[in-house]
């Protein structure tokens, strides 16, 4: 491994240094003393040095790094090139994972439904949009985005009511999507896509009535709503809806969640910090876990488990419920003016030292923030993990083993849940893995447009300055990840597939 | 039947929705937020250090933070002039001889910087020690004319005109108000020479290790200290603060962990906080006293740079009020028409100090040893007439329309580069160099078959089916340069040149080859100050700039003399248009147009007045209001 990120470096730093040239910046220079300034950075860059020869001097900071000496050099900013990247990581990071994470989850999930519900509407209706998306140049989904999501959601938000033409319209395509979603017989289709459309009719309806965007809010109703649905996914996932004890522990623990909805409000006060936060999924998920015990006799794990994962999705509603109680504040204090979602930048510059001591606030800042570019990474990345786990599940359920699974009378949950999804989740592994790892090397053209200085900018800015060292600081972090990152997918094929664990 | 059914719900419950919706409108009207005092602006790059002065950190946008936290004895306003700033001081010449020029910089009283500390002339010195060659050397601090040490104080300024002409060490007055530099000779541009203040106190301080706001004794010991050490030359102390000064202030954050003594100023505002890469804040400095006072009603309290590269970016900012100024050295067209849909937003235009041009190739560049042999080359008849027939049927108000008049309606093509359009002085220039009279007369028409018959004297069978007289044009690579050189490529065409252009990725990097190959060049310049030796890096025959082998022995007096006499604007006029007439005659190249730059912002913000030099929208943050 070491000789890979050795030798790339070597590579990498010659070409950067053959096929740039810092001094041209000085050909359209009027300056007195231009040739004293040419001089200076001759001096500084040691450009009379061969690249060769310069990159050793280079590596032995690196080297250094082995009894603690390490140095990246300066860039041409006089800055350790350490403290930029170690500046620029967390904002990548920040920026990044929330969307991969969304990426995989919808990703992984739409793309196994395709797979089940091969050659129906749905599938071609997502493959039409996961191409579609494919092919979206990011830069024009961002341009999009901050048009109608930030610019014109904040119009809105003077005169919230949205216009019953409106209503209608989304309410359709909520129920379309819902009713391709659950297949079927044509009635089924068409009485899910009734169902459902004339549910998000009237909450859309009861939003617009009641100006719900300038006071957000779910309320115990919201919540309690969220963590059925939630219950019963998970059920459906772990044991299915026909076991009674599943149902005992996903339900209860949903009702738990409703029960706890008014305590918790205490825990999560306004001087509350990330701890609270955790003290509350602790609580949650102890109460699920708990619930799980109470209704099982044998097997308990899996009851503790669907309490435990029933408890941590519908905890999230109540976090973001409390968030949303803060809204209001924020949208009508003078650093947001009326107009919350921002389109670019990390954080708004001008809060007040209350505002920002406030984690509720501060966090909600941060949050609408993340919002564009989040869906802008999630649109992009999300249609390859659709694509990639439909083709994967597709292959897995034509396997010998899941017809021996539905021959010997397994009911379909159990084949596609237990045999199919985890096979297929193998080559996807690799996938997984290496797209972390690329993470870190940063977005430059998603961090370019929402103006976030991350790993991406920072190379971005390093190629276009003629800044050597820091070019290297990057690709040495980001070759390194990759490295590491494919020796880690070779680890996890073990983990995953008890065929490739290594014998003893 | 069941669909029959649920279809009739839905439009059942659409109507409720209509209905419903209906009867909730104005129920709550939006909050009214309180008048703002707060400007966001655009910072198009990243702001590097909180000291322009450093080599590293001397870059336009570290700049923009300088103008907001520091004045001194002049800055440039819209027109733009140079204007005194005599709330700070005053300079004035003491002694004028040929060899003894002495100038006076007089500290006005009842300053101080924003901790509290008088300013006075003691505040000056740093300047000196920046910029004075002479005295880096003999205090130990590094020889400035050896490319090899780097300088304690790694400045920009060394092996320029003050540290080549100035003698000895400046004079402090008794009163310590006054500072009296003198000089090897009388200086043409000696108010731009004017040394801007420093804090030296805090440069003291942290060189003592203190990382905290002092007392007032104490500040005042420390501006003793870095007097007597300045007059001592204290060798070990002056490299301590040299080290401070070169990299302390490159920082990549500022927070409440910062040292405060590193944001001391005397501007309009103090940084307050900064993050690298994503904005700075910069707050209302209470103890502004050292220029013009501040709006008197509904001033600016908070300015945030809020730094955004992609210009897309940055205009949806603006609409969205992300940002409440913008601007754009650089503006395409586009620019201006989507700036211009944008409700609440005053868009500016106006000429920018950067101008574009033409220069064609008379021999080898000053120095070098390639030899030049195209159908420019040389000062004969043929040569200059085919220059001038290029150079004629170069279609420049084409190239305007083309590419200016989208983004600034009243723009014309350029005559001079010496002056900038619309001065009294710019169109004597243009007028006396025979300029205006010889390329904006008649139609274009007009002017390339005056080219055409200035080449069939050479090649008789020349026309516009027929262009004989190769020519390599090199430019760099962009979509606005390729446009304009297509433009003159089909115009010169008729007049039977055969343009072949060469559009360089990296026009000055040393891998592009055009050094030797070509005939004629585009580029760019800046007018970065209103010198009076503007200009000379290229008209003289050994300027650094001049890689055309122009070469005239009138000139180079010309420009010798604007270089180190002192002259009323009079003699500069005078002397500019001499230049220039040479310039024309000689046919070495015209300028095209200055590039417009755009600026729009919100419209409740009052007193934004964009100037071409210096800082373009900061320079009067004190008129700034609501």
């Amino acid at each position: 491994m070491l000789v890979i990120v050795f030798g790339a470096s070597f590579l990498a730093y010659n070409l950067q240094a053959y096929s740039s040239d810092p001094l041209s910046a000085f050909g359209e220079s009027t300056a007195i003393n231009k040739d004293y300034l040419i001089a200076k950075t001759i001096r500084d860059l040691q450009l009379d040095v061969p690249p060769p020869i310069r990159y050793f001097s280079w590596l032995r900071g690196i080297v250094a790094g082995l009894w603690g000496d390490f140095d990246m050099g300066l860039s041409r900013s006089n800055i350790p090139v350490s403290e930029i990247l170690a500046m620029a990581i967390p904002v990548t990071i920040k920026l990044v994972i929330t969307a991969t994470f969304l990426a995989i989850v919808f990703g992984i999930s739409v793309g196994m439904i395709t797979a089940i519900r091969q050659y129906s509407r749905f599938d071609y209706t997502m493959t039409f949009f996961s191409f579609l998306l494919f092919s979206l140049p990011i830069f024009w989904v961002a341009v999009l985005l901050k048009e109608f999501m930030a610019i014109q959601f904040n119009d809105f938000l003077a005169d919230p009511r949205i216009p019953p033409v409106v209503v209608m319209l989304a309410s359709l395509v909520f129920g379309f999507v819902l009713a391709g979603f659950a297949g079927g017989t044509r009635v089924q289709f068409f009485s899910v896509l009734a169902g459902a459309a004339l549910f998000a009719g009237l909450v859309l309806t009861y939003v617009s009535a009641t100006q719900w965007f300038l006071e957000p809010s779910l309320g115990i109703f919201g919540v309690s709503f969220l963590a059925l649905c939630n219950a019963v996914i998970v059920i459906q996932l772990i044991t299915g809806l026909d076991s009674k004890k599943g149902r005992n522990a996903g339900i209860g623990t949903a009702i738990a969640i409703a029960v706890l909805y008014y305590p918790l409000q205490l825990v999560m006060s306004a001087d509350a910090s990330v701890l609270n936060v955790i003290a509350v999924f602790s609580i949650t998920i102890t109460v699920g876990i708990l619930i799980g015990i109470a209704v099982s006799k044998i097997d308990r794990r899996v009851y503790m488990r669907i309490g435990l994962f029933t408890a941590l999705i519908s905890t999230f509603p109540i976090i973001i419920d409390r968030f949303m109680a803060e809204f209001s504040d924020y949208l009508n204090s003078d650093a947001v003016n009326g107009r919350p979602v921002p389109t670019l930048g990390q954080a708004n510059d001008l809060l007040t030292p209350e505002q920002l001591d406030n984690f509720w606030i501060s966090g909600l800042d941060t949050a609408l923030h993340l919002v564009l570019p989040t869906i802008a990474l999630t649109l992009i990345s999300f249609a390859g993990y659709v694509r990639f786990s439909r083709g994967s599940l597709l292959e897995v359920l034509n396997m010998d083993y899941i017809r021996t699974a539905r021959a010997k009378g397994l009911n379909e949950r159990t084949v596609i849940v237990r045999h199919g999804m985890r096979n297929a989740m193998l080559p996807l592994t690799t996938i997984l893995v290496n797209d972390f790892a690329g993470l870190i090397g940063g977005a430059i053209i998603t961090e370019g447009v929402f103006a976030w200085k991350g790993m991406g900018q920072v190379f971005n800015d390093a190629i276009r300055n003629y800044d050597l060292n820091l070019f290297m600081g990057v690709f040495i972090i980001s070759a390194s990840l990759t490295v590491l990152a494919n020796f880690v997918a070779d680890l996890l094929y073990g983990v995953v597939d008890p065929r490739i664990r290594i014998r003893k | 039947m069941k669909s029959k059914l649920t279809l009739r719900a839905l439009a059942a419950l659409a109507s409720t929705a209509l209905v419903v919706s209906g009867l909730s409108a104005g129920l709550i009207t939006p909050a009214q937020a309180a008048t703002k005092s707060t400007v966001t602006m655009l910072v198009p790059a990243d702001i590097t250090s909180l000291n322009s002065g450093t080599s590293d950190g001397n870059t336009s946008y570290n700049a923009i933070v300088g103008s907001l936290t520091g004045m001194g004895f002049s800055y440039y306003d819209s027109d733009p002039k140079l204007v005194m700033n005599t709330k700070f001081g005053t300079m004035k010449i003491v002694k004028k001889a040929a060899k003894d020029f002495q100038i006076q910089y007089t500290v006005a009283k009842g300053q101080q910087w924003s901790d509290g500390t008088p300013i006075d002339a003691v505040d000056l010195l740093l300047s000196h020690v920046v910029a004075a060659d002479e005295y880096s050397k003999s205090a130990g601090l590094g020889d400035t004319s050896d490319a090899n040490t780097k300088p304690a104080f790694d400045s920009v300024s060394y092996n320029s005109t003050y540290g080549q002409n100035v003698v000895g060490l400046p004079k402090l007055s008794a009163d310590k108000m006054s500072l009296t530099v003198k000089f090897k000779k009388p200086l043409p541009d000696w108010e731009l020479l004017a040394p801007g203040p420093s804090p030296v106190h805090t440069l003291s301080l942290i060189a003592d290790g203190k990382t905290k706001l002092q007392s007032a004794s104490v500040n005042a010991a420390a501006k003793a200290k870095f007097l007597k050490d300045f007059t001592s030359k204290n060798t070990a102390r002056l490299k301590k603060m040299g080290e401070i000064w070169t990299k302390g202030y490159d920082v990549t954050k500022v927070d409440e962990t910062t040292n405060p003594l590193l944001l001391v100023s005397n501007g309009g505002f103090i940084v307050s906080k900064f993050t690298a890469g994503a904005s700075m804040t910069l707050v209302r400095n209470p103890k502004y006293n050292s220029g013009p006072a501040m709006a008197k009603k509904n001033p600016i309290k908070t300015v945030v740079l809020k730094i955004i590269k992609d210009n897309t970016a940055s205009v949806q900012a603006l609409r969205n009020g992300d940002i409440d100024v913008y601007f754009n050295t650089l503006p395409t067209g586009n620019d201006r028409l989507t700036l211009e849909a944008l409700p609440n937003v005053t868009v500016f235009t106006k000429a920018g100090g950067n101008y574009s041009h033409l220069d064609l190739r008379t021999d080898a560049a000053f120095g070098e040893t390639d030899t030049y042999a195209g159908p420019f080359a040389g000062n004969g008849q043929r040569a200059k007439d085919l220059r001038r027939a290029f150079l004629l049927a170069t279609p420049r108000q084409q190239l305007v329309d083309t590419v200016i008049k989208p983004v600034n309606k009243d723009a014309t093509p350029a005559n001079t580069w010496l002056d900038f359009p619309g001065s009294t002085s710019y169109n004597a220039i243009t007028a006396g160099s025979g300029a205006n009279a010889i390329y904006n007369e008649g139609t274009q028409a007009d002017r390339t078959a005056k080219a055409l018959a200035l080449v069939k004297k050479y090649f008789p069978t020349a026309s516009a089916d027929n262009p004989v007289v190769k020519i390599k044009f090199v430019h760099a690579q962009t979509s606005v340069r390729n446009a304009l050189a297509a433009l003159i490529k089909a115009e010169t065409k008729k007049a039977g040149f055969d343009v072949e252009t060469f559009p360089q990725a990296d026009l000055f990097g040393s891998r592009s080859n055009s050094n030797a190959t070509y005939d004629v060049l585009m580029y760019g310049f800046g007018l970065g100050s209103l010198s009076q030796a503007n200009g000379a890096s290229i008209y003289k025959s050994d300027g650094s700039n001049n890689v055309f082998g122009w070469n005239d022995s009138k000139m180079d007096e010309i420009m010798r003399s604007l270089e180190n006499d002192v002259l009323t604007p009079k003699e500069i006029t005078a002397k500019r248009t001499a230049a220039d007439k040479i310039f024309i005659d000689n046919s070495w190249g015209l300028p095209l147009y200055f590039n417009p730059t755009i600026s729009a912002w919100n419209k409740d913000l009052k007193g934004i007045d964009p100037a071409p030099l210096g800082n373009n929208i900061t320079w009067n943050f004190w008129k700034w209001s609501y």
